[in-house]
């Protein structure tokens, strides 16, 4: 496959941007969903933060190893659309 | 991206290096030196070399600055005892205006004359997560970047390493010097893995909150009240009181304090809002024989001296997310440790800095002349071999400059900061002004800087090798001399071996500059 300047910035954009919105987001619903199930909030926030650098890591990787970005990045908005739902309906309210 | 799966690792690996090499050596180096960062405290403030005390003083000896944070409406007063490294008692407090640090002498009470310097701990320790660029906390999420980029670059220069067991210890010094370089890339990146990921992750650990205040968010009214949480400081939020109040005996609630502790002494003291109604006081418990940072805090009331709080025991993960910034902060006293983080960190450096020499050397041949070529060549000899005389240009600095300097209305702990950025920038410049030869010459000042700051360190204290190294107090100096002078003699080698080489390739007639 040929190396475009455009297809490389889009890439990276993808791999730093995206990958740590999906984290993010994938965060907030996590430990929202711990919360819920009666985990105390502060163990979910610490395990959630250690777990996701390594989200985080694995997303960079994909990003850069796939061969069609469109479809990762279909699934980042897939998967940052559904968390944020999530996320306002479970959290409402603390 | 690339035709296989090993093929876009190494094209990541490549341009991820490249691109963020420079701060991660900016990271990597400054971390290094702040694992010694109490002893080149002492080393940088003469004043505060002194043998450390039999026992404690009492608290009250320090009320005297105490009644200037309460006059100053201070946030908050800490007193930090001394421990096995470092001798004197700091005592801290935050006014309107400023952050105000004062030393005590740990024997006789009396207050140490300004030192007029931000150290190891003012300076170059914050350079190490925040790159002191204070802009909306830019430099912090450029470090997090960077860490996430050496993760990435840690994973994929495995996948790309063909041979990972077969070439563990390969080293071939008199190869070529592109097959050296790698050689030497892949040895101390093998070698240091674990070293290299355990401490950039429990790094982004420790700034978590920073780089994900969704999770917080998510669950807590403020972020505050995680932070609170996570750290046992639960004595803590604090209502705003009235002024006018004032502070109970200190000593009284420390002999409580020690009773509760089976005789173990409290580390810090901290006043919270000193001198109103509300203002509370905590004493943290010495934790220098855990890896796991979690103090124990037993907390009063300060205008009564009544008993308020003590912190509740954590939870595992908790403790396991304090086992990893334990690992990261080394605050646990045992000096072979310390030593070997410090070679760790070291070999982090070369690590990245013979990455950069490894991507210059691989493209010397076909692209010495293109404009990216001499970017990344004056980047990367200001990133690595600058970054180290800039350092050292801080310490000469402040063995040059009287402690009460004042030049163009700065005082000297400024003029020290302003050195170290100066020189940082001129070796862009050169960098960028002599290609090729600023290796030698880089490396060649460093040699001269580091034995100059052994020198003047001897001369402006009269604390030379042999005295410190008889003087059980005064070993932090003589690590920091001995550090300076090895320094000193490998990068006069390698000055040394690279200009001869140099030399050769001229007679060889091998054109070396095809502009000059």
């Amino acid at each position: 496959m040929r190396r475009s300047g455009l297809g490389v910035v889009a890439r990276v954009l993808l791999a730093t941007g995206g990958a740590y919105v999906v984290t993010s987001s994938t965060l907030a619903a996590f430990c929202i969903v711990l919360f819920a199930s009666g985990v105390p909030r502060v163990d979910a926030v610490a395990m959630g933060t250690i777990l996701g650098f390594i989200l985080y890591l694995c997303l960079i990787l994909w990003v850069f190893s796939s061969r069609k970005p469109w479809r990762i990045l279909a699934m980042f908005i897939l998967a940052i659309a559904s968390e944020n739902c999530m996320t306002f309906v479970i959290g409402h309210g603390h | 991206m690339e035709q296989d799966f090993r093929r876009s690792m190494g094209w990541l690996h490549t341009w991820a290096g490249v691109v963020l090499g420079s701060i991660l050596f900016a990271v990597f180096w400054m971390g290094t030196l702040s694992v010694f960062d109490s002893e080149i405290d002492s080393w940088m403030e003469p004043a505060t070399r002194l043998p450390t005390a039999s026992s404690p003083l009492p608290l009250e000896t320090f009320r005297p600055s105490l009644n200037d944070a309460i006059a100053a409406k201070a946030a908050f007063w800490n007193v930090t005892m001394p421990d096995d490294r470092q001798a004197v008692v700091h005592v801290h407090y935050r006014t309107r205006q400023k952050f105000i640090t004062r030393e005590f002498n740990p024997v006789t009470g009396k207050e140490l004359p300004n030192s007029g310097t931000l150290g190891a701990t003012g300076f170059i320790f914050p350079f190490h997560y925040t790159l002191e660029i204070g802009l909306m906390n830019l430099g912090e999420w450029l470090v997090g970047l960077a860490s996430m980029a050496m993760l990435a670059l840690c994973i994929t220069g495995v996948i790309i390493h063909r041979k990972l067991f077969a070439e563990f210890f390969t080293f071939r010094p008199t190869k070529k010097p592109r097959r050296m370089l790698l050689d030497l890339h892949n040895m101390a990146g093998v070698l240091g893995l674990p070293f290299h990921i355990i401490l950039t992750f429990s790094g982004l650990v420790i700034l978590s909150t920073t780089y994900f205040p969704g999770s917080v968010k998510a669950v807590y009214p403020s972020p505050r009240g995680y932070f609170f949480e996570v750290n046992g400081l639960t004595f803590l939020p604090i209502k705003p009181g009235k002024p006018g109040a004032s502070v109970a005996s200190l000593d009284k609630a420390a002999s409580y304090v020690r009773n509760v502790w089976n005789g173990a002494e409290p580390h810090t003291i901290l006043v919270m809002n000193p001198g109103t109604t509300t203002s509370r006081m905590a004493f943290f418990r010495q934790s220098d024989r855990q890896v796991t940072v979690d103090r124990d805090v037993i907390s009063f009331e300060s205008p009564t001296g009544k008993y308020f709080s003590r912190s509740p025991a954590p939870h595992p993960i908790i403790r396991a997310e304090h086992f990893l910034s334990g690992v990261h902060l080394i605050q646990f006293h045992h000096w072979a440790l310390r030593w070997f983080y410090f070679i760790l960190g070291l070999g982090s450096c070369v690590l990245i800095g013979t990455g950069f020499l490894f991507w210059l050397a691989a493209r010397r041949k076909t692209q010495e002349s293109t404009f990216g070529f001499r970017i990344v060549e004056g980047v990367a000899s200001g990133s690595v071999t600058g970054i180290i005389i800039a350092t050292l240009v801080f310490f000469v600095a402040n063995r040059l400059l009287f402690p009460n300097a004042h030049i163009f209305s700065q005082d000297r702990s400024t003029l020290e900061i302003w050195a170290f950025y100066f020189s940082w920038l001129a070796t862009f410049l050169h960098g960028w002004i002599r290609p090729r030869r600023m290796w030698i010459e880089q490396s060649a000042t460093i040699g001269v800087l580091a034995a100059l700051a052994a020198l003047l360190n001897w001369i402006t204290t009269g604390d030379h090798p042999l005295r410190t190294l008889f003087h059980r107090y005064l070993w932090p100096v003589a690590g920091m001399d001995a550090v300076l002078m090895i320094g000193s003699v490998l990068a006069l080698v390698v000055a040394q071996r690279l200009s001869s080489r140099a030399r050769l390739s001229v007679l060889l007639s091998v054109p070396l500059r095809k502009r000059l």
